[in-house]
């Protein structure tokens, strides 16, 4: 997470708990159907938002969750995170047993408190209270009330009923009371009409009831892309002290630009003198941004430092030119900033990162995000700068934060755009290997292979991990074979066309498999690997490849004279929606045998009755690979 | 301390005289302009000097005190070296006092334009935080890193905990060209000092005598946490010091190896352990320094053997359990399955009890002492000798030195004739004999009511097993219908329930149907799935289409199908650490076939049997062939557990040859 840690409530708690039975908590009434698939049901979720002001508001939930089994432990964590402007008024936790009768009870005292500081984060003020609890048998049932108090309304808490897989809904209940009639605005996504909306134009209240648990399946898109999920946001808003008045991206993301962005660009003089030498006599304004970009990269590095309203708002330019660090917001402003001072305009674009693809909602204007990039316009394609990778070349997102919406934060408002797509053709793997074979099944090879697209950004780090970890790696690449002998590997990383190429030389024994007077000689050095697609006995959810890929493999075989080549197998062409697949094998002069393959798998959305074909289509591309020539040893 | 320094500038002198200039802030031109690391062109980073020292102080208002004061100098050589510009220095708090650190000064070098600047570390960017009620945690990162600064750090960490003292780190996965150590205790104090004997990289430890003093107004001094108040004149205190030193340079840096037990367990480090104190005119306070005296304190403690005492939260229990219950093979597995339903593990791991076992035993929840104390008493209870066993995990490294942190977990055993039996209540799947991977370190110490000891051996090495039997049908088109039973033992099924116990039939289903190619399992079944006590069975029945390749007019057929083995585990070309098995194994696996219609066969691959290093493994293949049936044997013995680096070679060969064996193919021909 490069963005301060939003604030992210699993699981919080509302404290008047009278009306709950004891008895309605047994294990018993929960419906048939909703133990189907579940690892944990909700037995009752409520969430009231009190606003109390532009700069105030308490949140008090309330989570029951019946725990069926060891895999639910996890949906059943007591934890709050808060910090300056989140407080934790009250939690309290009370754990029942399969019949509903209390069995322990903990209160604030008993919950642990720790810093929230995430891997990759130096400092933060964030901090977690939690409850550390082992539970004694299934299934139990926890309680978990919570009730907050945050200035940060420009966050506000959405409707989130199913959370998880494998955890089934009985009552989830959402309330929103704005006393003060601030203006809201409300995105209802997949809501249809077994949820209850009894709201009305500035208070919200949504329930719902017996929603069944989603079983995880591979391939299938993001869960929050299809259940029910309310957004709401105020229109009148606050952010660590800092008011805010926005209804749309112009407004709002002007708003961000004036607080958060605004004067923190200045840069020294010295600076842009280094830089002016650095980009005399170029003209080309791509070249020169890519001159300071490279500038920044040798300059900077990515620490993460996150402390109130900084949560937010860059470090000022020129403390990150004295410091050489900066987290995201604060290397993407500095980057911005040299631009400008050689006269390039480049946009603030925030973004949710990750290789999910997740866009900024561009129906509910709000704070979102959780890492900042930088665009420089263009006419015809923008340019993308990843300003907290070092080694990235000029124009690189990779999957981190391709193929999605983002909010540019400009000087006269915001605007939603999107980031580069990578096309299938573009992601493209090439491999050529050439085999030479002894008549003792002994063989020397040298293999070449060069990644492009998002696969550039998969393999280039290789090249800069230790000869260890490097010697691993590819002994695993190639670790069908038996008795590999890796001697050498050797890299080009051509950072202008985003091709990197390894060069690989290796030998080894026994290749192939031994079958009487014949030898089966496999047809593939370099392995394509086809997805992976488990049965399912009934799919349920449809079919979604994130990014295509094109993967080329060519092999040159040569035998010994004492081989004969007895069969080979036949070329094979498969054409369908998915991609497509070809093989070919030639015998060519001199006791040759040239192979080709090519594998493309399309990006795209499918409905769940393709999976058959989809999965049948994988099991073809696996069969392909495995291919075999039958060799004739003549003595 | 006045002495400690004087020594420290000598120190610094006498190296000053040589072409690098040791001191803070006397960073050389061409430390900053080298461009590599001459003794190991692979590294990212160096340290190009650590000095650690360490030494006594009396503070007129908190007594004793231990000053640690750390600079290290580092050389940054590109970008994967950065993460050695961010450091985090641990400090303790308890209820007996709190470290703290100060004097935290650092500095960056580069080189611009030829020319050597420097950028201080601010204030501002030193963070300080509150990781959890018993740890604090100091920040930085450095400023202004580039490809070939030098960083440059200083810090004094002044504690109250006089009695332990952190392990002295001696190597990095970094270089460290070299190392200054030096620590002063007053004569009060008496440590044994030892290396990490696995290290491969050896050091040499000197002492000498120095002199110490303090003067003091109000005499005051720190005994067992209380401060004892002595009112009288101005007075001198002298004291004789023992000085510990480790000079040492070119440390290599320590590389990770897959397959290693932990690797902690090889770096080196200097262990200080207190032996004893002895204040002027008070009599010795003894610490532990040998593994009986160690196992003694640790049983006198009310954590530990008074829990061992305390029977009457479980009696009314227990006595029914019991009933009906004569002997000793009735009783262990009643009693351990009691405990096991009665008290979940939280996950602690310590030989000390947390809750107390009435609190645990009452609340169905505790730590590795709570239960597995709990469990000894309840053995005794029944008339059983049990006694604890004190055991070092496999994340605190093997015990070599007598210390109370060379043990930080406990299980139970009891004495069956002359064998004892090893129990592990904290873990489901465990049975008697069969420990948790975690507990099983090399050896452990039972401790007797009395104090005494004696060492066990925690390494199993009783032999799991595991039986498999794949009966193979070939369908006209040469798709294939079959079944697959497996019976698995000891280990051997502990891993199998471990990893699966708690998967749905679903997911169960469809995770062995993984990497078996194209294919379709149905009817699967589980015998004694949560019954450790009895093997564990696995059968299915399946269809695997593309299980046997046809070419033309023959067909060729992997012997082992999806149970051959295809890779070798031992990729790498050498290792320099030692390898380990958990538990010494047999597999063997059958396949029944039945060669299809209209197929002869035209050949089959040669039974095999080789061995590793005169038996310590041995592999046998057998197939032979009767009318229209083919049966395939392949067993493999792994009767050695713990291998050196020498023997590498020969089991990377060892397994070369099995994966070569397993993929020789039967051929059939049509007829």
């Amino acid at each position: 997470m490069r963005f301060k840690t939003l604030i992210i409530l699993l699981i919080a708690g509302y404290t008047s708990f009278s009306y709950c039975q004891e008895k309605d908590l047994a294990v018993s009434n929960i419906p048939f159907k909703l133990l189907l698939n579940a690892n944990s049901v909700v037995r009752e979720d409520e969430m009231i938002i009190d606003v109390e002001d532009v700069d105030e508001m308490i949140i008090s939930t309330k989570r029951i969750i019946t725990v069926l089994n060891a895999n639910g432990d996890n949906s059943a964590i007591a934890y709050q995170s808060y910090d300056e402007d989140l407080k934790i008024k009250k939690q309290h936790l009370t754990v029942y047993d399969a019949k509903g009768k209390e069995i322990k009870e903990f209160k604030q005292r008993d919950f642990r408190d720790v810093s929230a500081v995430g891997n990759n984060t130096l400092f933060s003020d964030n901090r977690v209270s939690y409850l550390d609890y082992t539970p004694t048998q299934y299934p139990y049932t926890i309680a978990y009330y919570c009730e907050i108090k945050s200035a940060n309304t420009a966050f506000m808490r959405s409707w989130n009923p199913v959370r998880r897989y494998a955890q089934s809904v009985q009552k989830s209940k959402y309330i929103l009371n704005n006393p003060e009639s601030i203006s809201l605005r409300v995105i209802k996504n997949n809501i249809n009409d077994s949820i209850n909306n009894a709201g009305d134009q500035f208070n919200l209240k949504f329930e719902a009831e017996n929603i069944p648990a989603y079983k995880y399946e591979s391939l299938s898109p993001a869960l929050e892309t299809y259940v029910p999920n309310v957004k709401v946001a105020l229109d009148h808003f606050s952010l660590v002290g800092v008011d805010g008045e926005a209804d749309n991206w112009k407004d709002h993301g002007k708003w961000q630009y004036d607080h958060l962005i605004k004067g923190r660009g200045t840069i020294p003089e010295k600076t842009i003198e280094e830089l002016k030498v650095l980009t005399s006599g170029v003209t080309d304004t791509l070249e020169k941004a890519k001159l300071i970009y490279e500038y920044a990269q040798e300059k900077t590095r990515y620490i993460s430092i996150q402390l109130g309203i900084g949560g937010w708002m860059p470090m000022l330019a020129s403390d990150v030119d004295k410091l050489g660090y900066g987290d995201c917001k604060a290397l993407t402003n500095y980057t911005k900033s040299l631009l400008e001072s050689q006269g390039i305009k480049s946009n603030y674009a925030v973004v949710y990162s990750g290789n999910e693809v997740k866009s900024i909602d561009r129906n509910i204007v709000s704070m979102q995000g959780d890492h900042v990039i930088l665009n420089v316009p263009q006419q015809g394609e923008d340019v993308w700068l990843e300003c907290t990778n070092q080694t990235h070349p000029f124009n690189y997102l990779g999957d981190f934060t391709d193929n999605r919406d983002v909010l540019l934060v400009k000087p006269n408002g915001g605007e939603i755009v999107s980031t580069k797509k990578y096309r299938t053709s573009e992601n493209l793997v090439h491999t050529v290997t050439t085999l030479k074979l002894d008549k003792d099944r002994n063989f020397t090879a040298v293999g070449k292979r060069s990644s492009q697209g998002i696969q550039y950004g998969n393999i280039y780090p290789i090249a800069k991990i230790d000869e260890n970890g490097q010697s691993r790696y590819y002994r695993d690449l190639l670790s069908h074979i038996n008795y590999l002998d890796l001697e050498n590997f050797e890299f080009n990383n051509d950072k202008n066309t985003k091709t990197f190429e390894e060069t690989l030389t290796f030998s080894g024994a026994n290749f192939g498999t031994n079958a009487g007077s014949r030898i089966l000689v496999p047809l593939s050095v370099f392995n394509i690997s086809a997805e992976d697609a488990p049965r399912y006995d009934s799919r349920k959810l449809d079919i979604e490849i994130l990014r295509g890929k094109t993967v080329i493999a060519e092999l040159t075989v040569e035998l010994p004279e004492n081989y004969k080549i007895e069969t080979l197998p036949k070329a094979t062409q498969i054409e369908n929606h998915f991609g497509s697949y070809s093989f070919q094998v030639v015998p060519v002069a001199d006791n040759k045998l040239k192979v080709t393959r090519k594998y493309v798998l399309n990006d795209g959305l499918w409905k769940k009755e393709e999976y058959t074909a989809f999965r049948e289509y994988m099991n073809q591309v696996n069969l392909f690979n495995n291919q075999k020539a039958v060799i004739a040893i003549l003595n | 301390m006045k002495k400690c320094i004087l020594i420290c500038l000598l120190l610094l002198v006498g190296y000053s005289a040589k072409a690098q200039d040791y001191r803070y802030g006397k960073v050389s031109k061409e430390e900053v302009a080298s461009s590599s690391y001459s003794k190991d062109s692979s590294a990212n980073a160096v340290v190009l000097y650590r000095e650690q020292h360490m030494s006594y102080n009396f503070s007129k208002d908190r007594g004793f005190e231990l000053i640690e004061e750390v600079f290290e100098r580092v050389k940054i050589y590109n970008k994967e070296g950065y993460e050695w510009a961010t450091r985090e220095i641990n400090y303790y708090v308890s209820n007996r006092g709190k470290e703290s650190i100060s004097n935290l000064k650092g500095e960056t070098y580069n080189l611009k334009n030829g020319k050597l600047t420097s950028v201080k570390l601010d204030k501002d960017a030193i963070f300080y935080e509150e990781v959890s009620d018993f740890r604090e945690q100091v920040k930085f990162t450095m400023p202004a890193i580039q490809d070939g600064s030098v960083i440059e750090y200083h810090y004094v960490r002044i504690s109250p905990f006089i009695s332990s003292v952190d392990d002295i780190p001696l190597q990095y996965s970094i270089p460290i060209e070299k190392l200054d150590f030096q620590i002063a205790v007053p004569e009060y104090y008496i440590f044994n000092a030892h290396f990490n004997p696995r290290s491969v990289e050896k050091y040499e430890l000197s002492t000498h005598k120095g002199r110490g003093s303090f003067y003091f107004n109000n005499l005051q001094r720190r005994t067992k946490g209380y401060v004892v108040n002595h009112t009288s004149n101005p007075q001198k205190l002298e004291f004789i010091t023992e000085i510990y030193e480790i000079h040492k340079d070119d440390i290599p840096a320590l590389k990770s190896e897959p397959y290693i037990d932990y690797l902690r367990n090889y770096a080196g480090f200097l262990k200080m352990e207190l032996s004893y104190i002895k204040y002027p005119n008070e009599p010795i306070e003894s610490f532990t320094q040998s593994w009986e005296n160690v196992a003694k304190k640790i049983q006198l403690h009310p954590q530990f053997g008074g829990q061992l005492e305390k029977t009457n939260y479980f009696e009314d229990d227990l006595k029914k359990v019991l009933v009906g219950k004569t002997n000793a093979e009735e009783k262990i597995p009643a009693i351990f399955e009691f405990v096991k339903s009665k008290v979940k593990w939280n996950n602690y791991i310590s030989y000390y009890t947390n809750e107390g076992v009435k609190g645990a035993y009452k609340n169905g929840v505790g730590n590795a002492a709570d239960i597995n104390l709990m469990l000894t008493s309840m053995l005794r209870y029944a008339g059983l000798d049990a006694n604890p066993v004190l055991v070092s995990t496999k994340s605190n490294g093997v015990p070599v030195y007598p210390t109370r942190d060379g043990f930080n977990y406990v299980v139970a055993s009891v004495k069956i004739g002359d064998q004892n039996v090893l129990l592990d209540a904290t873990d489901l799947n465990s049975v008697p004999n069969i420990l948790p991977e975690h507990a099983q370190n090399w050896l452990g110490r039972l401790v007797r009511t009395n104090g005494s000891s004696e060492l066990v051996n925690l390494m199993n090495t009783a032999v799991s097993k595991s039986i498999n039997v794949l009966k193979i049908q070939f369908e006209e088109s040469l798709e294939i219908k079959g079944n697959f039973t497996q019976i698995a033992s000891g280990y051997l099924a502990k891993e199998f329930r471990d990893e699966h116990s708690n998967r749905s039939d679903d997911a169960l289903r469809k995770e062995l149907e993984k990497g078996k190619g194209n294919i379709e399992i149905v009817d699967l079944k589980l015998k004694n799935k949560n019954n450790p006590y009895d093997d564990l069975t696995e059968i299915f029945n399946f269809k695997l289409k593309n299980g046997v390749e046809r070419i033309n007019e023959n067909v060729y057929i992997k012997p082992l199908f999806f149970m051959a083995q295809k890779t070798n585990p031992f990729k790498a070309e050498k290792r320099e650490l030692p390898i380990f098995f958990k538990f010494p194994s047999v597999k063997t696996k059958t396949v029944f076939l039945q060669i299809p219609d209209n197929y002869k066969v035209e050949s089959l691959p040669e039974s095999k049997m080789f061995s590793l290093n005169d038996g310590q493994g041995v592999y046998k293949f057998i197939i032979l062939q009767s009318g229209n049936f083919i049966k395939v044997t392949s067993e493999l013995q792994m009767n050695t557990i713990v291998y050196t680096p020498n023997d590498y070679d020969s089991l990377r060969r060892f397994y070369d040859e099995m994966v070569t064996v397993n993929s020789e193919a039967i051929v059939l021909t049509k007829i």
